[in-house]
């Protein structure tokens, strides 16, 4: 896959964070105190775990899709050949 | 000995460390000799550039207002944790960018890229301008933090006018003599100074339930107000549009506020900036706002009937451990000061580079000491406006973020849609401005929606509409502008 498309992936990913993030205002069953992790109520743990999960995307962007545009360019190339 | 004189005592060790680093550790007469020197340093690091973007982001707001929102408006508000990673979104997808556009062609002000890319004083002048209109009232805001912060923590000896005082000369004195690269030093240490703070108060406050530890703290807050851990807690105000709106409002205005925009330009090079997106999410969803979010419940546990929901952590610390409060107002102070440092920094370049440099034969030199009396300038300003208490500037420190977002549309003209022209930016722009502010001023929250959200709207209407009426920008000075891009692209 090249990395135009994996940018445009990325697009959606956040929105779709955006949505998940919302969610808990239109769907009951996410917005509940049970079931709860290590006594935390779901309605903290869940939305941790969800902001969790988009800082490892942004951490895997970071690391595989985003240019870094330096004058060392190998990198870049690579990621384009990808 | 007293408290006060506790109190005294590490309010000079805390600002003889702000001078020994500002002054001292961090000071270069090489870096500091040029305009660019001055104004961002000399390719910053990837520690330093970490730390200071979080300390400059994050305001005396971490310590007062965030906590009480939580208060307030219970666990709906973990919006303050989830927009801090668009942030970085935003700054993985076009900060590598501006770095490189900045490096090869110079750039010092968001408005140096913006006027490069639309060929036009106008879009520059309108678009620094109104950072600049924002920037000094948040700069007062700021000010006025830190000042209170003093006269508090030594029970008023120190009176309010005198930390105002305080407050501009420390920060004053290393931002004029070191510039960019000696604020972002104290920012450093600033910057790791107020989240262990927070993480400390947390602990402590953790340790005043009746079942100590984490499953101990909610079961108590269940019992106090099960509310707050739910999403429908705040409807009259907190909603799904609140939080839609602040989502776009905070993280897009967060990330092209001026003073983080130049962040990306004073890395040291695009892998820095890249690996900064990459990494500093967690530190402001986890490390800092996560800890904001406890204190705001804790604070709602302990303190189920405050008066003013937005001194919860100085009310925890002066009931449960005296002596913290005393840490904790140097939190606030160095929230505050990092804070204040980097704007100045910026509004200062902005006024230098935006309304000066670009005109013919002024020289580097030149343009570096308009920069250091321009600082002064500003910090006269902020002092001034903080002792006169001038009504109706608070609706420009409310409104600032909102202000900053409405940059948006230019950025995403330059990179993403090449049809934009610098008169879809400028009407949109200040459509958008315009709409903030009435809408704010009047209270208007039209269908639910914050205004800065309408001013989005209203500004992404205007831009597409006048953008497709007039003449884009040539084909060849688009290939020309984004070459220091592409060429490396396709390498």
């Amino acid at each position: 896959m090249d990395n135009k498309k994996k940018r445009k992936i990325g697009f959606f990913i956040t929105v779709i964070y955006l949505f998940v993030c919302l969610s808990p205002y239109f769907i009951d069953g996410l917005n509940q105190i049970t079931p709860k992790v290590f006594g935390i109520p779901f309605t903290v743990w869940s939305i941790l775990v969800v902001a969790a999960g988009y800082c490892y995307f942004l951490y895997y962007m970071s690391k595989n899709v985003w240019y870094h545009y330096d004058d060392d360019d190998n990198e870049n190339t690579e990621a384009v050949k990808k | 000995m007293s408290y006060t004189a506790w109190a005294i005592i590490a309010i000079l060790v805390y600002t003889a460390f702000n001078l020994y680093v500002g002054l001292g550790k961090a000071y270069s007469k090489d870096t500091v000799s040029t305009t660019r020197g001055y104004f961002l340093g000399d390719g910053t690091g990837y520690f330093i550039l970490f730390f200071t973007t979080a300390a400059t982001w994050f305001s005396t707001w971490i310590y007062m207002g965030a906590p009480g929102s939580f208060y307030k408006n219970g666990i709906g508000w973990i919006a303050g944790l989830t927009w801090q990673l668009i942030i970085m979104y935003l700054m993985g997808t076009f900060g590598p960018r501006f770095w490189r556009l900045s490096k090869s062609n110079h750039y010092i002000t968001p408005g140096d890229l913006l006027a490069d890319y639309y060929q036009s004083n106008a879009v520059r002048h309108v678009i620094s301008g109104s950072q600049l209109i924002f920037c000094v009232p948040y700069l007062m805001a700021q000010v006025t933090g830190v000042g209170l912060a003093v006269s508090t923590l030594t029970s008023g000896i120190i009176p309010f006018w005198a930390g105002v005082l305080y407050a501009a000369i420390v920060v004053g004195l290393y931002v004029f003599f070191g510039g960019f690269k000696s604020q972002a030093w104290v920012d450093t240490m600033q910057g790791i100074m107020f989240v262990l703070i927070l993480w400390i108060s947390i602990t402590i406050m953790m340790t005043q339930t009746d079942i100590p530890g984490v499953a101990g703290f909610f079961s108590q807050l269940e019992k106090v107000n099960a509310k707050l851990l739910s999403y429908a807690h705040a409807p009259d105000y907190w909603t799904w549009k609140m939080y839609l709106s602040f989502f776009f409002i905070q993280a897009i205005g967060g990330y092209f506020a001026p003073y983080v925009w130049q962040r990306n330009y004073a890395g040291r090079n695009g892998k820095t900036v890249r690996k900064i997106s990459g990494t500093l999410g967690p530190f402001y969803a986890f490390a800092v706002m996560l800890p904001v979010m406890l204190v705001g419940f804790g604070g709602a546990m302990l303190f189920p009937e405050i008066a003013n929901a937005d001194n919860i952590l100085v009310a925890t610390m002066a009931k449960y451990a005296p002596i913290m409060g005393i840490f904790i107002v140097l939190g606030i102070m160095a929230a505050g000061m990092s804070t204040i440092s980097s704007i100045v920094v910026s509004a200062s370049s902005l006024v230098t580079i935006d309304f000066f440099g670009h005109k013919a034969g002024v020289s580097d030199k030149h343009l570096r000491n308009t920069g250091r009396i321009t600082i002064l300038v500003l910090m006269v300003i902020a002092i001034v406006l903080s002792l006169l208490k001038v009504q109706g500037i608070v609706l420009l420190v409310n409104t600032a973020l909102a202000g900053f977002c409405q940059t948006v549309f230019a950025v995403l003209g330059v990179f993403i849609w090449e049809r934009a022209t610098k008169e879809g930016v400028i009407v949109g722009f200040l459509t958008g401005i315009i709409t903030t502010l009435v809408f704010t001023a009047l209270k208007i929250n039209l269908m639910g929606f914050a205004p800065g959200f309408w001013g989005l709207i209203f500004n992404g209407t205007l831009f597409v509409g006048v953008s497709l009426m007039t003449k884009p920008v040539s084909k060849e000075h688009i290939e020309k502008f984004m070459k220091p891009l592409t060429s490396r692209e396709k390498a």
